[in-house]
């Protein structure tokens, strides 16, 4: 459902949409039964996956004389992504998202139903202890124990999903005589994303810097971090962290020279300031993973990611 | 990624985008097969599948050998073997491992005989004497593994043809349980196919006298009657099986030489030689572990099956490696081993420590049949006729004539006779069953066997989840 409005001489534009959209046959892998003695899975039409959610878009644009005019808009969206069946096919597991440490963090079968695609499946970290600083985990049962008394097949749970809930963006802009300016931002909220890079550090990876200078020693029982250990750190909710973040991705300052010479007809110089500004809640370098692109994937993993730039840029536009 | 492959599919369904998949060779086309040789390959593909690991080694190994009184677990006590501590304990479930791998592999034997059953009529270029024994040997090798699941789980689904994914009568025949009467009589109904299109052993070429023949198909179904209490027709099944005899040394079957020799009726054939193909790491999870040992050392002769036999039994050194000693081909076995005993019939001599091996199994053997019939006889009421087969066996074993004379006491013998004749041939657990000795026998081996629960395994978790309510759990699990 749509509506479309427009308002107050025109300066007031917005539309709204409300959609409930269920995508059937979505191919996945799927195991035959046990008894037809053929376990090599294939691709069936087997997943059903619902969206609801709904749009609003809403534009403000006024002239208040022939030197000022301005402009401010706004979009949020809100989205429910929920794999709601598989027929009564049988999946083969997908253990996604690798960390290429022998851990994986994301899992898609038929406890998947009722879950948002990109799930996590961790093992809930329950505090170090702090006698020792080592990680203790919640098992199935609620008892915490250190990682090599986990039970691979028992302790992991859902913890949340690398898709986003609701994205929003915002943008503005005046323009008075010869100068424009604009910003333009945008963000998201209710995605999780995997801090893989703090569980690396055995050859010289990116660490955290208070990795390096608060954890667990007998000195220091409350630090931030657990005590330094040895092995490959179990896929646990230690790293999951919230993607909420709102960036200011541009912001445009400019200025038109008219000119009157028979070879140069007009000339706009201009500062703009590319990714000036972000607020994250996430410890990593930008919680804006897209990864590999594939939702059982890289994606929402941060192990190597570049950070995304901040750049500014001084320059000219020239008409001849 | 799916969800947008999803929108790409959904629009356009049409058949030019249906293209036959090129990785390997798809057995649609079927003339590639149309031949001897192509028509043979569909039922050599069914006998190795008894080669494989998930079929006949590590968890068969533990289902029907560790969880007996015969043989206990072995090797050293912190390895698990991931569940053969639960298999010995008779504390296994729904999720364990070697219960669930066992109905798996089963029925990938079964799909590959319906494989060959189906595409073998369809080879009109291949010989049709050839064509008509292959099928036999197909059904000879699906009733063999029905027999398996049956005494194992009780009743199973019954897959008689390949199964069509997107028929609702196919998908409800893969999820239901049928009851083990119903497939007891599909297996005889296989079994007597069989029987009519199968040679005897001796028409087969020296080199293929490990294929099923006539008198295994007659052997195999004595051992069901036997099973079903059916005693006369297993007097008249094992009457059947004819050119057979029990040869004088009972240590030289399970040696490389003894091969399918004339005792043979069916074996597992494994080849160490080049290219290797036996059975996946049979000999070397139950090799002698540690300083001057050669493998896991799993499956470990129990003291209860070393107390069965009687002074001066030649089966005890023939079926049992006891640390401290020397094997027939000179190898000494020191005392610095993990355990005291081992089972010899999984030792090879020539390839001791190779994961394949030359080292078969026997599953029917002529003393069987002896036995066998000696057992429906007594229960018949001709004890007396009864008590010379159960002689024969005895005095190859360099034991004096059984004193038993009564119906019950020879009954008893006949049975304690088939433990120390087939010790470790992964019999026992099923005989103890069969003949309701179950509990006393593991109350001796120091186990609880829990009557109403243990006489079958229980049915892997995932099978039942997959069945959505169309077939239940054995009770107690």
């Amino acid at each position: 459902m749509e509506v479309n409005l427009k308002l107050l001489n025109n300066r007031l534009k917005g539309s709204f949409d409300v959609y409930d959209k269920t995508t059937t046959n979505v191919i996945l892998n799927t195991r035959p039964y046990i008894t037809s003695g053929i376990s090599n899975s294939s691709p069936a039409h087997v997943g059903e996956v619902s969206n609801k959610g709904y749009e609003i878009a809403l534009r403000w644009d006024d002239k208040l004389t022939d030197n000022l005019s301005y402009w401010v808009g706004g979009n949020y969206s809100n989205n429910k992504n929920e794999l709601t069946g598989l027929k009564d096919a049988t999946l083969a597991p997908i253990h996604g998202g690798d960390l290429s440490n022998g851990q994986w963090t994301k899992l898609l079968d038929n406890t998947s139903i009722g879950r948002p695609l990109g799930s996590f499946y961790l093992y809930e970290y329950a505090g170090f202890d702090a006698t020792n600083g080592k990680m203790l985990y919640y098992t199935a049962t609620g008892t915490k124990v250190t990682q090599d008394a986990l039970d691979e097949n028992k302790d992991k749970k859902y913890v949340g999903s690398i898709l986003p809930t609701s994205t929003y963006g915002v943008s503005l802009g005046l323009n008075y005589k010869n100068i424009d300016f604009s910003v333009d931002g945008y963000g998201t909220s209710g995605a999780k994303v995997y801090n893989g890079k703090k569980a690396q550090r055995f050859t010289g990876e990116n660490i955290e810097e208070s990795l390096a200078t608060n954890f667990w020693t007998v000195n220091n029982t409350t630090a931030s971090n657990p005590a330094p250990f040895n092995l490959v750190p179990a896929a646990s909710t230690y790293y999951l962290e919230s993607g909420d973040f709102f960036r200011i991705n541009n912001i445009t300052l400019g200025y038109k020279i008219t000119l009157k010479g028979e070879f140069l007809n007009s000339c706009r110089i201009y500062v703009n300031a590319i990714n000036p500004f972000i607020t994250q809640k996430f410890s990593g370098f930008s919680p804006e993973l897209n990864g590999n692109g594939d939702p059982y994937g890289t994606q929402g993993i941060e192990l190597d990611a570049y950070p995304t730039l901040r750049s500014f840029v001084i320059g000219a536009n020239l008409k001849f | 990624m799916f969800a947008l492959s999803a929108y790409f599919f959904s629009g356009c369904s049409n058949d030019y985008l249906d293209v036959d998949q090129t990785e390997s060779i798809s057995t649609k086309d079927i003339e590639l097969f149309n031949n001897d040789a192509g028509a043979a390959t569909f039922v050599t593909a069914i006998y190795s599948k008894f080669l494989d690991w998930n079929m006949t080694s590590f968890s068969w190994i533990g289902l029907s050998s560790i969880a007996s009184d015969d043989a206990d677990k072995g090797s050293s006590p912190g390895d698990t073997g991931s569940d053969k501590d639960l298999m010995d304990a008779l504390t296994y479930n729904a999720s364990t491992p070697s219960t669930s791998e066992i109905f798996a592999a089963n029925y990938e034997g079964i799909n590959r005989c319906n494989q060959a059953l189906s595409i073998i009529p369809q080879l009109d270029k291949a010989d049709p004497a050839l064509r008509a024994r292959l099928l036999g040997e197909a059904k000879f090798l699906r009733a063999f593994m029905y027999f398996t699941l049956v005494k194992t789980y009780g009743g199973v689904p019954i897959i008689d043809h390949l199964p069509n994914p997107s028929s609702e009568e196919d998908r409800v025949m893969q999820l239901t349980r049928k009851s083990s009467e119903e497939v007891y009589a599909y297996i005889e109904n296989d079994l007597n196919d069989a029987i009519a299109a199968l040679p005897n052993k001796s028409a087969y070429p020296a080199s293929e006298r490990g294929r099923a023949s006539k008198g295994a198909a007659y052997a195999l179904l004595a051992k069901i009657n036997l099973y079903q209490e059916n005693w006369q027709k297993v007097v008249d099944n094992c009457n059947l099986v004819t050119g057979y005899s029990i040869v004088s040394d009972y240590a030289s079957m399970y040696r490389l030489a003894g091969e399918n020799d004339a005792e043979s009726i069916f074996e597992i054939q494994g080849t160490g030689s080049v290219p290797a193909k036996g059975i996946s790491g049979y000999s070397n999870t139950q090799g002698a572990r540690r300083a001057g040992g050669w493998g896991w050392g799993f499956n470990t002769p129990s003291v209860s099956l070393v107390n069965a036999y009687e002074e001066g039994d030649v089966r005890k050194e023939a079926t049992i490696i006891f640390a401290g000693t020397t094997l027939y081909d000179g190898r000494v076995v020191p005392l610095t081993v993990e355990n005291p005993r081992y089972n010899y019939k999984a030792y090879s001599s020539a390839f001791t420590d190779g994961w394949e091996t030359d080292t078969n199994i026997k599953y029917l053997r002529y003393a069987e049949v002896l036995l066998m019939k000696a057992e429906a006889l007594n229960e018949l009421g001709q004890t007396t006729e009864a008590i010379p087969l159960l002689n024969q066996i005895r005095t190859r074993a360099g034991l004096a004539n059984t004193t038993a004379v009564l119906q019950g006491d020879v009954r008893t013998a006949i049975w304690k006779e088939r433990r120390v004749e087939m010790a470790m041939e992964h019999d026992r657990f099923f005989d103890l069953v069969r003949t309701g000795q179950a509990q006393a026998a593991f109350a001796v081996d120091g186990k609880t066997f829990v009557t109403g629960k243990h006489e079958l395994f229980p049915l892997p978790q995932a099978f039942i989840a997959q069945t959505g309510g169309l077939s239940t759990q054995n009770p107690g699990y």
